[in-house]
């Protein structure tokens, strides 16, 4: 059905004179530096001259970056599919069926989504080597690695930054929600294709954007950027604004090809009753997503500007206070947003894995939909230091409410595995883990958000492993987990099961004691954000650097198994874990349609009662 | 029909769009106006944190003011007129109301422009930053809208836009009233409140 | 929206889409390359451009803003030999500001007992600066320093230490190279019979040496 089957028998076949494409992403590259080279230059040389005349210049850099970013989304296929025929031209943008399809344009949600994982997975790695860096001077009291502290919190900001934007809010959600949402809506594609493929394009050109900041300058505000402080820096920071905004535009036009898709491409049968939890959990995320991501980008916009013209909006004689209001309004919904589709999918994978009928199913949806609601009314939590005692009350309060939806979630998996066989395979294994760190994430909390011992422990290692259990601890052993799930529907392949089961338990135990152990070097008053520190912390971050690099192994292992096995796995049927929501009953081929003709949905997917009263009879999916 | 056909050779044809896309289509728009709002709350908001009420006495009402917002309201109207008259099949009356509305944008993004570098208030004043960091967000949503009007414009043209096939009109409408609407509430409450 | 019907399709293809692996893979190898050596060897790389070209590195700005009664930051670090340019810009909607630069007083006794004048030693003795940007500055004073002019010319007068004086809203850019004068300076404005210094209105730079 799609352009590759149809590009394909005409390209076979054809004749060998048609003259050959540029590959898309080596224009995109080429049309990038030509962007970045004449905008640059008219601004630095001709419009905006400074004295000393140098050639780059904030301005010149800002422009001259937005023209790169066109360059380069018009290079890698733009052009043809987007902005010719827009102008009333004809599509002219075949896709071979090969690797090739993965490294241009495409309107295939399932080579948008592998896309997607490729990309975050190795943003994973860079920014993850960043921490290893980060990890690897904070064995010594003394600076050792880095020459000078900023390049240290340069560093650091990176790590933050590329962690957060492009692993964190992207994996679970442009990676295989890109993948897997339209399949479980029972659809051959996501609502809006095109749109689709140009958000993903965005997002290499962030992460590249925000690891070459440091040509720029150094910035040590960290991934908050902070101001005044963003102002008083070299000028690396220009490029973590305009990096994170093309990452968060790439995550704003997911959000709003998921929410529709949920909306308008369900299969005949799929009624709001019986949309899987991890739509429900992508439908949450999509609606933070699209109400907070351009609060956040017009504040970062403003406090570019603010930079660059310059303005003081935001500086010492403005208000610094208003941006970080405006930062932590979008922040504390950017951890849910992280957080949501984890819980989402623990209560797709456990029914499954437990062949049991998912426990109190509407409650998880309620749970989910009122993490979402609450988490617009608690941002100052993180600027308990910054407040009137007060004003602390109402923030705590709702802080520490957060934890009965969140409850939900457990209560629905919990009550789930409650007498079920269950099967224990190594997703089931990560999602086990991944809530007992959430568990611990979760309690320390709801510690900090009490006033007292937020004061205390602000700005130390015990926030930083708390953010870290939430982050590393739930959402990314989710996403190990869902890769181990759905591997088989992916490539078709299954994992090694001891392999994976020792991946698992690596991780886990590697996890716990790097990070277990910084909430106790926390608690001694290790400080983040510095590079060099009293010198009666230095055995516990030796060892915590120790099991860090352990992680970081770790990580490297499943990565290197899930790879392995993608290719040279045992084949395994359609079905293997017997689950019963729609992307199982599909053959995924990218470039080829799931389902022809679309399935009709008789009844729910969680229902695992033997004899079912309502609906008897097998329901006939395909 | 699954929009995953739009590189098959079957989407040769251009075909109408069925009442669920055209569904689809119009949520999406819907979608794109409520995010791109929030940026316009966030302006509203910060002005008032950090400038309070005031005016300068030297702003210039009328340029990045009245002038735009009248030009860009009443640009909406030829743009429904225009999707009046493709139902007619009248295609070049259908032109050149898109072309009338344009013009008005044209003028709206002129007058907006020029209080950017002219302005006799303290460019460097609290109100003065927010002032002109809306005159600029008002600026680049405008040139979206232009661009926008000139892809259906061309479209139209080339004969791409019938009567079964309007959608490019009615989206035009979309981004072209969203801007017109969002700067009016911006101009209201920056300059008047 | 996709179901655009703008959407038509060129039918058969005028070209191949199997573009070269080779290519590929060797251009983005290339940039990949060139992307971490920039990024590592960065201060290698533009030393030795500079050296070559016999050009100096441009420093980053430094921002100082002017308001009633201080100044934003109070504290400035400079290494001696960078290249600096201090932008500097009167917040005030009101008053009239200076920026003097020096080292110990001079006093002028007063009921009050001796009152800071301004500074004994002059930081600008000497020093090259080139002054561009000058927007409502209402007078220049550059006593010994070696001034050069781009773009709008202050009004010079003589008289006292260097001095720019900024009316409310008026701003000045001064690039010039920090001379090997190494250890604490001070800043102030010394205007309005010296209340301003007086209230606060100063600051202190740390010159490391080079
Ligand atoms: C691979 C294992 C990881 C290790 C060993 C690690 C370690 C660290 C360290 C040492 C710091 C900075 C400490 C300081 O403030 O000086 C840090 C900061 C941070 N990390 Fe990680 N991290 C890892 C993975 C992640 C992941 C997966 C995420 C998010 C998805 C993440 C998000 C952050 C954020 C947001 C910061 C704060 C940056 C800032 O202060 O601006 N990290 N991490
Ligand atoms: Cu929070
Ligand atoms: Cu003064």
């Amino acid at each position: 059905m799609s352009a590759n089957a149809a590009g394909l028998s005409g390209v076979d076949t054809a004749n060998r004179q048609r003259r050959r494409i540029a590959p898309p992403v080596i224009r995109g590259l080429l049309w990038a530096a030509i962007g970045f080279l004449v905008f640059n230059t008219l601004v630095s040389q001709v419009i905006d001259r400074q004295p000393y005349d140098p050639f780059v210049t904030r301005v010149s850099a800002t422009v001259g970056w937005a023209a790169a970013v066109i360059g380069w989304l018009l290079g890698v296929g733009a052009w043809e599919v987007i902005v010719r025929p827009f102008f009333g031209h004809p599509v002219e943008w075949d896709i071979p069926n090969d690797w090739r399809r993965y490294f241009m344009f495409s309107t295939d949600h399932k080579v948008v989504g592998l896309q997607y994982i490729f990309t975050t997975t190795g943003s994973f790695l860079l920014a993850g080597l960043a921490a290893m860096m980060m990890r690897m001077e904070l064995m010594n009291a003394k600076l050792w690695v880095f020459t000078n502290p900023g390049a240290y919190l340069t560093t650091v900001g990176i790590h933050g930054t590329v962690m957060m934007f492009s692993v964190g809010t992207v994996a679970l959600v442009g990676g295989f929600a890109n993948y897997f949402i339209p399949l479980m809506m029972g659809s051959n594609s996501s609502a809006y294709p095109r749109m689709s493929g140009l958000s993903h394009w965005l997002l290499p050109a962030g992460i590249a954007t925000v690891f070459l900041s440091p040509l720029l300058g150094q910035w040590t505000t960290g991934w908050r950027a902070y101001a005044p402080l963003s102002g008083q820096d070299p000028s690396g920071i220009v490029f973590y604004y305009l990096g994170v905004f093309a990452m968060t535009t790439s995550s704003l036009l997911v959000a709003i090809n998921l929410t529709a898709t949920i909306i308008f491409n369900r299969a005949p049968g799929l009624t709001w009753n019986r949309l899987p939890m991890f739509g429900w959990g992508i439908l949450a995320v999509s609606l933070l997503t699209i109400i907070w991501v351009p609060e956040i980008q017009m504040t970062f916009i403003i406090s570019l500007l603010n930079l660059i013209v310059p303005f003081s909006l935001f500086e010492q004689t403005g208000s610094p206070l208003t941006y970080m209001e405006s930062f932590w309004l979008f922040g504390h919904p950017e951890v849910y947003i992280i957080v949501v589709p984890a819980f989402a999918l623990w209560q797709e994978i456990i029914p499954v894995m437990g062949q049991k009928t998912l426990f109190a199913r509407q409650w998880g949806v309620l749970g989910l939909v009122f993490v979402m609601l609450f988490s617009g009314l608690v941002w100052a939590h993180h600027m308990f230091t910054n407040m009137r005692n007060s004003e602390m009350l109402p923030f705590s309060f709702f802080t520490e409410m957060i934890s009965i939806p969140t409850g939900f979630s457990y209560l629905v998996v919990l009550g789930t595995l409650w007498g079920a066989r269950l099967k224990f395979s190594t997703p089931t294994l990560f999602v086990l883990m991944s809530m007992f760190n959430f568990l611990i994430g979760g309690i320390t909390g709801v510690l900090l958000a009490d006033p007292v011992i937020n004061l205390q422990t602000h700005d130390t290692f015990f926030v930083l492993s708390h953010f870290h259990y939430t982050v590393i601890g739930s959402m990314v052993f989710t996403w190990l987990a869902a890769a181990y799930y759905w591997l088989p529907k992916l490539s078709g392949r299954m994992y090694n099961e001891t392999l994976g089961k020792l991946g698992a338990i690596w991780v886990f135990i590697a996890f716990n004691s790097a990070f277990g152990q910084m909430f106790f070097v926390g608690l001694r008053g290790m400080n983040r954000w510095v590079a060099v520190y009293p010198q009666y912390l230095q055995n516990m971050n030796f060892s915590i650097s120790m099991f860090a690099f352990l992680l970081g192994l770790g990580f490297l292992f499943n990565f290197v198994h899930i790879t392995w096995m993608w290719n040279k796995g045992k084949p395994v049927g359609q079905n293997p874990w017997n689950g019963k929501t729609l992307e199982w009953f599909g053959t995924p081929k990218p470039g080829i349609a799931t389902f022809s003709p679309l399935p009709h949905v008789e009844t729910g997917f969680y229902d695992y009662s033997e004899n079912t009263p309502p609906t008897p009879s097998p329901p006939k999916r395909m | 029909m699954s929009s995953h056909n739009t590189y098959t050779k079957t989407s040769l044809r251009i075909g109408p769009l069925s009442e669920r896309d055209l569904r689809k289509n119009r949520f999406g728009m819907s979608l794109y106006c409520i995010s791109q709002a929030v940026p316009y709350f966030l302006l509203i908001n910060i002005r008032f944190v950090i400038a309070g009420n005031f005016v300068p006495v030297g702003l210039n009402l009328w340029l990045g003011g009245i002038i735009p917002t009248v030009a860009l309201l009443v640009g909406i109207i030829p743009l429904f007129t225009a999707r009046a008259a493709l139902q007619k099949d009248d295609i070049p009356r259908v032109r050149s109301h898109v072309m009338t509305a344009m013009l008005l944008g044209l003028i709206g993004l002129l007058s907006l422009l020029f209080p950017l570098w002219f302005h006799n208030f303290d460019a460097l004043s609290p109100f003065g930053e927010i002032d002109l960091i809306s005159l600029g967000v008002a600026s680049f949503y405008t040139i979206i809208a232009l661009i926008v009007a000139w892809g259906v414009y061309l479209r139209l043209g080339k004969g791409l836009i019938r009567k079964e096939t309007g959608w490019g009109i009615e989206a035009t409408i979309w981004v072209y009233a969203f801007n017109a609407i969002a700067w009016t509430a911006l101009f209201f409450t920056l300059d008047l409140l | 929206m996709q179901e655009d019907s703008s959407l038509r399709r060129v039918d058969p293809s005028r070209r191949d889409p199997h573009w070269s692996a080779t290519t590929f893979f060797v251009v983005l190898g290339l940039v990949v390359l060139i992307s971490i050596l920039s990024l590592f060897l960065k201060r290698p790389i533009s030393d030795a451009t500079a050296a070559m070209t016999g050009t100096t590195l441009n420093e980053p700005v430094t921002q100082i803003e002017q308001y009633d009664y201080g100044f934003e930051p109070h504290h400035i670090t400079w290494r001696a030999g960078d290249q600096v340019t201090i932008s500097l810009h009167n917040r005030s909607t009101t008053h009239w500001h200076e920026m003097m630069l020096g080292r110990g007083y001079d006093y002028t006794p007063s009921a009050f007992g001796p009152i800071a004048t301004q500074f004994d030693t002059d930081f600008w003795n000497g020093i090259h600066v080139t002054f561009s940007g000058a927007n409502h500055v209402d007078n220049l004073c550059v006593n010994k320093a070696i001034a050069k002019f781009i773009g709008p010319m202050p009004n010079i007068v003589t008289g006292g230490n260097f001095s720019p004086t900024l009316q409310p809203g008026g701003s000045l850019n001064m690039t010039f190279t920090v001379p090997n004068k190494p250890g604490t300076w001070h800043y102030g404005c010394f205007v309005q019979q010296y209340v301003h210094y007086m209230a606060g209105m100063r600051g202190t730079i740390t010159i490391l040496p080079r």
